[in-house]
């Protein structure tokens, strides 16, 4: 089953998701898409004017865009999500997740999508991490 | 083709040096480049994938792996050519490196625990209602 994983860049859930045989939604899936297209227009991240009207499909025109770019690069990942597991209360230098906006539309996308959902918080120590772990792979074998 | 990082757990005696000849030993064609965490192994899609899947059978909790979007060595991401500094992306590595060891723990003894958290009850309103009239 394809799992959209909550932040999409974390190693971790990628990891967990593959060790316990599904396949993970990553964000660097549509970044590679983007970054090793032979036509870039907009480097770093060659999110064009184009992917910003993609954006339009899951936000209002009255968002900004930059949330509507970053949308563009999850939602195609949320559509495809056949289950997810969502992360809550990371630290702020997790990855580039420190749009507050994007978090929160991305989050309700995948609530509205209505998928198995598994939510979890940051564990802070080793107790947590047992449980974290516990957690999902119960989940991810219940998907099967 | 594609491009992954494979993670070394801090906990590990494992070295990327090891990870690296057992890959070679393999005998696929791959671009590999050791880094101070571990990794990154560039080629063909299914190749790549099989590598990961006999990777993680052999060193099991001791490694992590994710996809990476942007090839090795690409002046876009790579400190090399971009004056210093850490990679756009280090952050987050920095973060999730530190709970490695505690997940790899977990994963090579299998103790799959999970916790009762007990949720926090909302404030009786009766008694809000009297702490309302008292103070105010």
């Amino acid at each position: 089953m394809k799992v959209f994983i909550y932040p999409p860049n974390s190693m971790i859930l990628q990891d967990l998701v593959e060790r316990f045989g599904h396949t993970p939604l990553a964000l660097a899936k549509e970044i590679d898409r983007r970054v090793n297209d032979p036509e870039l227009d907009s480097p770093p991240m060659n999110i064009t004017e184009i992917d910003v009207k993609i954006g339009l499909k899951y936000a209002a025109i009255e968002v900004p865009s930059g949330v509507r770019g970053r949308l563009a690069l999850f939602g195609p990942l949320i559509d495809e999500a056949e289950a997810a597991i969502i992360v809550n209360n990371f630290p702020s230098t997790f990855g580039c997740m420190a749009c507050a906006r994007t978090n929160e539309l991305t989050i309700y996308l995948i609530k509205q999508k209505k998928v198995p959902t598994l939510e979890l918080d940051y564990p802070k120590n080793e107790e947590e991490v047992e449980d974290f772990v516990a957690r999902i792979k119960e989940f991810l074998e219940d998907l099967k | 083709m594609i491009t992954r990082m494979f993670v070394i757990a801090d906990n590990s005696s494992l070295t990327p040096q090891t990870v690296v000849n057992y890959i070679v030993s393999l005998g696929k064609t791959l671009n590999i480049k050791d880094t101070c965490y571990g990794i990154m192994v560039e080629g063909d899609g299914d190749v790549v994938e099989n590598v990961t899947l006999k990777v993680r059978d052999k060193f099991n909790g001791d490694i992590f792996s994710k996809h990476r979007a942007y090839p090795i060595g690409d002046e876009r991401r790579c400190r090399a050519t971009r004056g210093g500094g850490a990679r756009p992306g280090y952050y987050f590595l920095i973060q999730e490196y530190k709970m490695l060891p505690f997940i790899s723990k977990v994963l090579k003894e299998k103790r799959f625990k999970k916790i009762d958290k007990k949720k926090v009850k909302p404030v009786d309103v009766d008694l809000l209602k009297k702490v309302i009239k008292e103070k105010v």
